[in-house]
C-alpha cells in the first residue's frame, strides 16, 4: 500500500510535473464599495496518486479555494491566480470548456450525497449516461463499465443494485456512487469537499479509506477539503492550514500533526481531543475565525496569538521553508525570528 | 481563563441516589402506509422501536454519555428524559417519584419542579434560538416561566449574570441571535438552559456542529459549569473522543439497546462489546496513528473485516442481537437469542453472547501511560 504513495513522492522529487499547480489563487467579492477578500493569494501543487489535505475551520476559504479550482465561483466572485492542470493552464478557459472540462478532468464530491443524485433515475442509469457523455460507448459497453465502477468503489451486488434508485441506498452506500459518477470520467484531479462531514464514524473510515485506494490505484490526484484533522491524518499525504484566507503552514501529514510548528496549527492540534491522552481540560484558542472584510492587518491569527510580536501586527508573514531541513513550509514571523 | 483544575469533576464521588432513573422504557413510533393504502393492499401496520427497553439512571453530579451511530435512539432517548417525547412503555423517574411514563400521572408541581431542573442544549445552535428575538427575551422566557411573579428589574439581572457565567458580556442581551458565531450561540443555548438553575442538562451532540477549536472552549465551559453548580449531564455524541474526555459513565446504544455500559476509564481500557470495538477503531484521531487501510472493508479482499456493512433498517431488526449481521464473532445463538445486559465486573456491563462465552477479547484503546 506504500509503493503508490512513494511512487509519487518519487515522482515529484524527480521534477516530474505535478498534476495540479496553483499560483496565487485569490478570491475577491464586491461588497458596495468594499471588496471582501476570501482567498488570498494561495499557492500549493499535488502530484499524481497524491492526496492533500486542505485543512481550516469555517471561513477560512477551503471550499471557496476547491470552488475556484473547478470554475465554480460565480459573479460577484472573482477569481484572480493561476490554476494548471496536467500542464494546461485552466483558469482562463472559456466557460463552455471549463464545464467540459468539469467531470471530465477534474471530478468532484461534496458533503451531502443525495443532493448529488437525481431521485428519479436509477443509479445505474446516471451512471451509464455520464460514462457516454464522456466516451463513445455501446449501451450495453455502458452498463459493464458502471457495473465495474460500482465494483470498483465497494458496493456489494454491483450488478444488482445497478436498477436501484438513490434512495433504497444507505449515506456511505451514496457517498461511494457519488464517488463511481466522479471517477466515470477518468479525472486526474478529484476535487473532495468535506466528503465525510454527513456520515456516521464507522462509515467516515470507510470512505477515507476507500478515497486513499483511488488515488494510489488510479494515479489521481486528490484534493481534500474538510476541518476534520482526524480524517486528514488517516489519508492525506500533504497538509496545507488555511486561516482567514491565506496557507499559514504545509507540509507532510506526519510533520504536520507530529510536529505543528505554527502557533494557530499549534493551538488547533492541542484542542482536538483525543483518545490518547487524559487531559482534564482541552487547550482552547479564545476568540474565533475573523470574519470576511474584519481580518486583522499583518499576520491575520496575530489577535488570537499566544506568542504575537509587536512586527506581527504591522507585517503580513509569508510562507517560509523549515529552516530545520522539514519539507514544510509556516508563515509566521516568530519562526523567523528565533 | 478558568481556574486549573485542582480536583477534576470526575474525581469527585457523584452523589449515589439517582437523580434521574429510567426503567425499561421503550418507544415506539409508528410508521404505517396511510389508512387507503392498508386497507387496499392489506398492508399490515408497521412501527419502529427507536428505544428499546432501556435502563439507565443518572446520579448528581454525574456525566453520563450515550454513544452510537445516527438511527440507534440516542436522541429519542434524550427527549424522553426532558419529556419532549412520551415513552410507549416504561417509567422515567425524578428524585424517587414517576414522572412519566405508561400509566403514570405525576401532579402539577412535581412536573413543575423536575421540568425546571432537567434542561436541554441541542445540537444546531443555528436552529435552536428563535431569530426574531433579542438574546435577552431568549434567556430570560424559562425564568419568566417559572416563577410568574418575578419583577423585570430581577429577570434582567438574573439573565446579565447567566450571559456573564457563560463567558458573554451583559450587554450581548440586546443583540439578536445572527449577530452571534456558532460558538457564542452555543453559549446562549447554554445561559438559557441554566436559568432555571437545573441539577441535570441533557446535551444532544452539543459540540457537533462547531470548529475543533470552538468546541475545545464549550467542552471547557461545559466542565466549569459541572464543577461550579454540581450539574448532572447526559452527554449524547457519536465522537468517542469526545466522549473519552467529558464523560464519568459511557453507555453505547446500538438499535435501541444499550449494549454496553461502563465507567469511563474501564470502558477505554478494555471495550468488551464487538461494536463498542467497531466504534473505537473508527475513530479518526489525529493523534494515535493507525494503519491506514484500518477501514478498508470495501469489497477489495484485502481490507480488514471489521468494520463491514452500516446499520441495519431500523424497520426490519435483524433476529437474536441486532449487531450479529455486522460481528465478526457471530455464531448460531447470536442470530436467534437476543443477549442481555450482564455484569462482568466493576460496574462493566455487557450484551454479547459472545463476550459472555470468552469469544472475544476486550479491546484496549487508550494505551497505558509509562
Amino acid at each position: 500500500m506504500r509503493d503508490g504513495r512513494d511512487a509519487a513522492r518519487r515522482a515529484t522529487q524527480r521534477g516530474a510535473a505535478p498534476a495540479l499547480v496553483v499560483r496565487g489563487l485569490t478570491v475577491t467579492f464586491a461588497a458596495g464599495r468594499a471588496t471582501l477578500t476570501a482567498v488570498d493569494g494561495i499557492d500549493f501543487e499535488i502530484a499524481s496518486g497524491e492526496v492533500l489535505g486542505l485543512v481550516g475551520e469555517s471561513g477560512a476559504g477551503k471550499s471557496l479555494s476547491g470552488a475556484a479550482i473547478l470554475g465554480l465561483v460565480d459573479a460577484p466572485g472573482r477569481v484572480d491566480g493561476e490554476v494548471w492542470l496536467d500542464g494546461r493552464r485552466i483558469d482562463t478557459l472559456d466557460p463552455a470548456a471549463k464545464r467540459r472540462l468539469r467531470g471530465r478532468e477534474i471530478g468532484a464530491i461534496f458533503q451531502d450525497p443525495l443532493t448529488a443524485l437525481d431521485p428519479l433515475f436509477t443509479i445505474g442509469d446516471q451512471l451509464a449516461e455520464t460514462l457516454r457523455t464522456h466516451f463513445r460507448l455501446a449501451p450495453d459497453e455502458a452498463r459493464r463499465e458502471a457495473v465495474a465502477l460500482l465494483q470498483e468503489v465497494g458496493i456489494p451486488g454491483a450488478a444488482a443494485r445497478y436498477s436501484q434508485y438513490p434512495h433504497q441506498f444507505s449515506g456511505g452506500m451514496r457517498q461511494r456512487v457519488v464517488i463511481a459518477l466522479a471517477l466515470a470520467g477518468e479525472p486526474s484531479l478529484l476535487v473532495a469537499d468535506e466528503p465525510t462531514t454527513a456520515l456516521d464514524v464507522s462509515i467516515q473510515a470507510q470512505i477515507v479509506a476507500l478515497l486513499g485506494r483511488l488515488a494510489r490505484e488510479r494515479g489521481m490526484a486528490i484534493l481534500l477539503v474538510t476541518h476534520d484533522m482526524g480524517v486528514i491524518a488517516s489519508v492525506a499525504d500533504r497538509i496545507a492550514v488555511m486561516y482567514a484566507g491565506r496557507i499559514v503552514e504545509t507540509g507532510t501529514a506526519a510533520e504536520v500533526i507530529a510536529r505543528p510548528r505554527h502557533p494557530y496549527t499549534k493551538g488547533l492540534m492541542a484542542s482536538i481531543p483525543s483518545l490518547a491522552d487524559d487531559r482534564a481540560r482541552l487547550a482552547q484558542i479564545d476568540g474565533a475565525m475573523p470574519r470576511l472584510g474584519a481580518v486583522p492587518a499583518g499576520c491575520a491569527f496575530h489577535p488570537r496569538c499566544g506568542v504575537a510580536l509587536e512586527r506581527c501586527t504591522r507585517e503580513r508573514p509569508v510562507l517560509v521553508a523549515d529552516a530545520a531541513g522539514g519539507a514544510g513550509a509556516t508563515a509566521c514571523w516568530r519562526l523567523e525570528d528565533g | 481563563m478558568a481556574p486549573p483544575n485542582v480536583a477534576t469533576p470526575r474525581m469527585r464521588d457523584p452523589d449515589e441516589r439517582a437523580l434521574v432513573e429510567l426503567e425499561r422504557v421503550s418507544k415506539s413510533f409508528d410508521v404505517s402506509p396511510p389508512w387507503l393504502e392498508r386497507t387496499l393492499q392489506r398492508a399490515p401496520r408497521r412501527a419502529l422501536r427507536a428505544v428499546d427497553g432501556v435502563d439507565l439512571a443518572i446520579r448528581r453530579g454525574e456525566t453520563v454519555a450515550l454513544v452510537g451511530e445516527s438511527g440507534c435512539g440516542k436522541s429519542t432517548l434524550a427527549r424522553i428524559v426532558v419529556g419532549l417525547v412520551d415513552a410507549s412503555g416504561g417509567v422515567v423517574r425524578y428524585d424517587g417519584s414517576p414522572l412519566y411514563g405508561a400509566g403514570v400521572a405525576a401532579d402539577a408541581a412535581t412536573l413543575r419542579r423536575a421540568r425546571a431542573s432537567m434542561q436541554m442544549i441541542f445540537q444546531d445552535p443555528y436552529a435552536s434560538l428563535n431569530p426574531r428575538w433579542r438574546v435577552g427575551a431568549i434567556v430570560a422566557e424559562p425564568i419568566v416561566a417559572a416563577d410568574r411573579s418575578r419583577s423585570r428589574a430581577s429577570v434582567a439581572e438574573r439573565v446579565a449574570t447567566l450571559l456573564e457565567q457563560v463567558g458573554l458580556a451583559a450587554a450581548d442581551r440586546h443583540k439578536y441571535p445572527h449577530q452571534f458565531s456558532g460558538g457564542q450561540r452555543q453559549r446562549i443555548s447554554i445561559a438559557r438552559a441554566l436559568a432555571t438553575a437545573p441539577a441535570l442538562v441533557v446535551c444532544d451532540e452539543p459540540t457537533s456542529a462547531l470548529d475543533v477549536s470552538v468546541q475545545a472552549q464549550v467542552l471547557n465551559l461545559m466542565a466549569d459549569l459541572k464543577e461550579r453548580r454540581g450539574l448532572a449531564y447526559l452527554f449524547i455524541s457519536h465522537n468517542l473522543a469526545v466522549v473519552h474526555h467529558i464523560a464519568d459513565r459511557v453507555l453505547v446504544m446500538y438499535l435501541g439497546r444499550i449494549v454496553e455500559s461502563a465507567p469511563r476509564r474501564a470502558l477505554f481500557a478494555a471495550a468488551r462489546h464487538p461494536y463498542t470495538q467497531m466504534l473505537l477503531d473508527a475513530v479518526p484521531d489525529p493523534l494515535r496513528p493507525k494503519s491506514r487501510d484500518a477501514g478498508d472493508a470495501d469489497g477489495t479482499g484485502n481490507g480488514a473485516p471489521r468494520l463491514a456493512s452500516e446499520l441495519p433498517d431500523p424497520l426490519d431488526v435483524p433476529a437474536g442481537c441486532g449487531f450479529h449481521p455486522r460481528c465478526a464473532f457471530a455464531n448460531a445463538r447470536c442470530r436467534v437469542e437476543t443477549p442481555v445486559l450482564l455484569d462482568v465486573g466493576d460496574a462493566h456491563r455487557v450484551a454479547c453472547h459472545a463476550v459472555a462465552e470468552g469469544r472475544v477479547a476486550p479491546r484496549v484503546a487508550i494505551p497505558i501511560a509509562g
